[in-house]
This record gives structure tokens, sequence and C-alpha cells, in this order.
């Protein structure tokens, strides 16, 4: 057991953290090519499935550009300049490196909470969510301020003592983590499991917009989350992928953006300061009092 | 455990709770200083290990009444590795080469690598070296993080900048680790 508590380097970190982002995708395509190979086999797939799966990949270029033009080295700098107000200090070790992964789990669950129930947050995590389909691609389906709300969630870590290369493996692991959820092929798992670790079930369940799974099962690795603050749902009625305002667009452009350009509409009808910052700052089912009215009476008539 | 199931603020006050309590715990676990980095399975004891280090450096520091510097740590990549030392704060503060009392470059091989300086016989110096990869003789930056590995004497870690009184060491046997944050 020495080795957990054994010093480790920064750059040792590192090599482990771009070893492993390399074959998490490299197995990941590989499981998409036998999804592929079974939706082909169900006569599901077609340019739908195919034109999505490579917008998702597009999205992901756009993604991993923006986060080495803009992010990347901002985002680091800025961890080293706070981390010398750290409260506690904490050594590199394995050890350390597995409680930050778990409290990353924790930051990251209250991160993603925010980006479903915050308009401006949503705007940028709806690109994730707009596929109608389920596979390892979507996994890989970014919007472009992904790589910015993060980061106000793991501060805290860094303002704690961890090293701030830690806690962005920490980040990096518990996104890594959730490439292997997004599929069909595999059910449920064994109990305990599905008890305490997130799975593909949980999180088919997060990705569908029937009402009972909306907004439920935020958590990355760890579902105890999601079970200890009230936003579990188990997966029982089949699962209806999508935002609940398809997009209808396998056009990566369109993809990377709708949630920008359906904020921007949003902001601009509506009325006064107070609103206009709701519609950046509410949950995105949010409207104003007058128009949900509207709304209602629309749907009533059409009953 | 009902309590704060619905409540968000209860939510986020038992998560503020999680992450100083599991940061607390995480600064009160020891870390075993790896002093063997050379590969030869020296790491089999630890203690031991760290015991005939700290012994030797007993006896190097003794023996020698010059300045020597052995990083630790030094990566297989290509280059030189590159040390300056300086005996005053002004030209420490300007990584000042014209000002530098000691200069040497010697070609990089992986594991440590001991550096003498002969002429450099009363203290306190300040030591900085880098990694020179690609030969330019110059340290590569990107965005304040350095590109080519670094070090300097006196730092508890790749991000600590110690001023020269943090620095300074003395003759004989100096131990420096060597960082590399790519
Ligand atoms: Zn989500």
């Amino acid at each position: 057991m020495t080795w957990l508590f054994a010093g480790l380097s920064e750059d040792a970190l590192y090599t482990w953290e771009s070893e492993l982002s390399v074959w998490v995708f490299l197995l990941s395509l590989a499981i998409l090519a036998l999804e592929l190979l079974r939706y082909l086999g169900m006569k599901r797939c077609g340019w739908p499935l195919i034109g999505d799966a490579l917008a998702n990949f597009v999205s992901l270029g756009f993604y991993l550009t923006l986060g080495y033009l803009l992010y990347g080295a901002l985002y680091l700098s800025a961890y080293v300049f706070f981390h010398q107000f750290a409260l506690f200090d904490i050594s590199l070790s394995w050890a350390t490196v597995f409680i930050c992964v778990l409290l990353a789990d924790l930051a990251y669950y209250w991160e993603h909470r925010c980006l479903h129930r915050v308009g401006v947050a949503w705007a940028t995590h709806t690109v994730h969510h707009s596929s109608p389909h389920f596979n390892l691609s979507v996994a890989y389906r970014f919007g472009p301020m992904d790589d910015f709300w993060p980061f106000f969630f793991h501060l805290p870590l860094v303002l704690v003592g961890f090293n701030p290369f830690v806690v962005f493996f920490a980040e990096v692991f518990v996104q890594l983590y959730q490439t292997f959820l997004h599929t069909e092929v595999i059910g449920k798992l064994p109990r305990p499991v599905e008890a305490v670790f997130n799975t593909p079930s949980h999180h088919r369940v997060h990705h569908g917009s029937n009402p009972q799974y909306r907004d439920k099962n935020y958590g990355g690795i760890l579902i105890i989350w999601d079970r200890l603050f009230g936003t579990y749902a188990e997966e029982r009625e089949t699962v209806v992928y999508g935002i609940t305002e398809p997009l209808n667009s396998v056009n990566p452009l369109k993809v990377f953006f709708h949630g920008l350009t359906r904020l921007w509409p949003a902001m601009r009808d509506s009325s006064g300061m107070k609103n206009t910052l709701a519609v950046l700052l509410r949950p995105p089912d949010w409207q104003p009092v007058v128009v949900r009215a509207s709304v209602a009476h629309q749907e009533e008539r059409s009953r | 455990m009902k309590a704060f199931k619905n409540s968000l603020s209860g939510g986020l006050g038992v998560s503020l709770c999680l992450v100083l309590g599991l940061g607390f715990l995480a600064s009160r676990i020891p870390v075993l200083e790896a002093q063997s980095l050379d590969e030869d399975g020296e790491a089999a004891s630890l203690s031991q290990g760290s015991q005939s280090a700290n012994t030797s450096l007993a006896q190097a520091s003794s023996t020698s009444t010059h300045l020597v510097v052995e990083v630790m740590g030094v990566e297989d990549r290509p280059g030189t590795v590159i040390f300056l030392v300086f005996d005053e704060q002004s030209a420490y503060d300007d990584m000042d080469v014209e000002r530098a009392v000691g200069f040497l470059e010697l070609e990089a091989s992986a594991g440590s690598l001991q550096a003498s300086f002969p002429y450099l016989v009363d203290g306190p110096y300040a030591v900085v070296f880098f990694h020179d990869e690609d030969g330019d003789q110059d340290l590569n930056m990107l965005a304040g993080f350095p590109l080519e590995g670094y070090g300097t004497s006196g730092a508890r870690d790749a991000y600590h900048e110690p001023g020269f009184d943090e620095a300074a060491v003395g003759v004989g046997l100096n131990r420096i680790q060597m960082h590399y944050l790519r």
C-alpha cells in the first residue's frame, strides 16, 4: 500500500491523464463501432444516427479548439494563482488524489445541477442533451462554454488546498468516467453497483425528456449525491432522449450554437432588466408571469 | 437526512462541510518522500532509503568545501541542463546572466545530475537551473508556465518561487528537485 502514500509528481499525473484520455477515446470509438453494427441489425442505422454522430465529433473539435485557445492556459494559471490562498497544505500522493476525485465528483454534481437550472449555463449544456440518440458519440457532444463553468465549481477545491494540477486531473477523470455511460447496450448492472455508482441506466434517465426524468441524476461517478440531495429517478419507462424543444438538425454549427441562439431572443424580448436577468439566471423553463399565463391559456384551448 | 433532501441550502451546506472535512483529512495524510528516484530497485525500503540518502548527504557536505548541486528527477529528454548561480539578491531577482557568479551547461541524462562549482567556496548562493530541451539557451514559457524542466534551490514545490533568502544554500552538496509541468 505504500504506493498510495508515496510522493507523486505533477508531471507523472499529467502523463497519466493524457494517456487515460487517449485510451478512453480509442476504446469509445471501438464501442461506438459495435453500437453502430447493433443499430444496423435493428435497421436503425440511417442518416439521422450517422449524421448526429458526425455532428457530435465536429462539436468536439469546436470545443477542443475553444479550450485550447481560450480556457486552457487561463484556467490553470488562475488555479495556481488562487492556490496561494489555500486553507490547508495538502501533499501530492495517490491517496490525496483519490480524495480530490471524490470531492471533484461532488463539485461536479452541483455544477451539473446548475448547468440544468440556470438559463445561461443551460445555453451551453443543452448542446450535450440535444441529441435524440444515445450512443458513445454523444459523450463527445460539447457546447461552447462547457469548459467555462467547471472552473467556478472546482475552485473551492484549490482554495481548500488541493494541488491545482490534481484538481484539474480529478475534473478530467470525472468526465472520462462518464464517457462510457452513454450507451443503450448495457441494461442494468448488479444492484449494489446501481445503488452507489452512476451507470448507463441512471444516465439514460438523465438524458430523458420524459417529464418524470427531467432534471434528474446529475451525478458524475457516484449516484449517491442524487439520492442524498433529492434528484434521483430510477429508469422504468422507456427513455425518450433529447430536449423538450427538439433541434431536428445534424448541422454541427446549429448543434453547437443553438443554446446561445435560443437564449438571445428570450433576452431580447424580455421586458425590463429584471426579466432579462431572470432569463439568464432562472431555470431554462422559466417564463415571465404574463407569458406563462397566455401559454397556459393556449394549452387549454388546444386540448 | 430528509431535512436537506429537498432543500438547496441544506444540500450545499452538507457539501461544504464535506469539502472542508475531507480537505482537512487530506492535509493530515503523510507523504512518503520518494528518495530513490534512480530506477534500480532501491525503492524497496523507503525509510532505509531516506536514511542512506541523508548519510551520503552529510558525508558529501562535510567533504566538499565548494558548491555542488545534484539535480534530482531529470527526465529522459534531449538537450542540456543549464545552471545559474547568484550570490546577491538583485542579480537573482533580475535573473541577470551577466551578474551570475556561476554558469554551467551539462548534457542532460535521465535520473540525477551533479554540477560542481570548484571556484564557489563561500555562500550563500541561490541556484536556478532548467532543462534546455531545444537548445535555445532560454527557459521556454507559456502563459506564465515553464514548458521545460526547471528548479530553484529552496523551492518547496513546483509553484514556489523563493526569494533570495529562501533560496540561499551553502557550499557542499545540495540536492534540488527538477520540475516538469509538461
Ligand atoms: Zn446534463
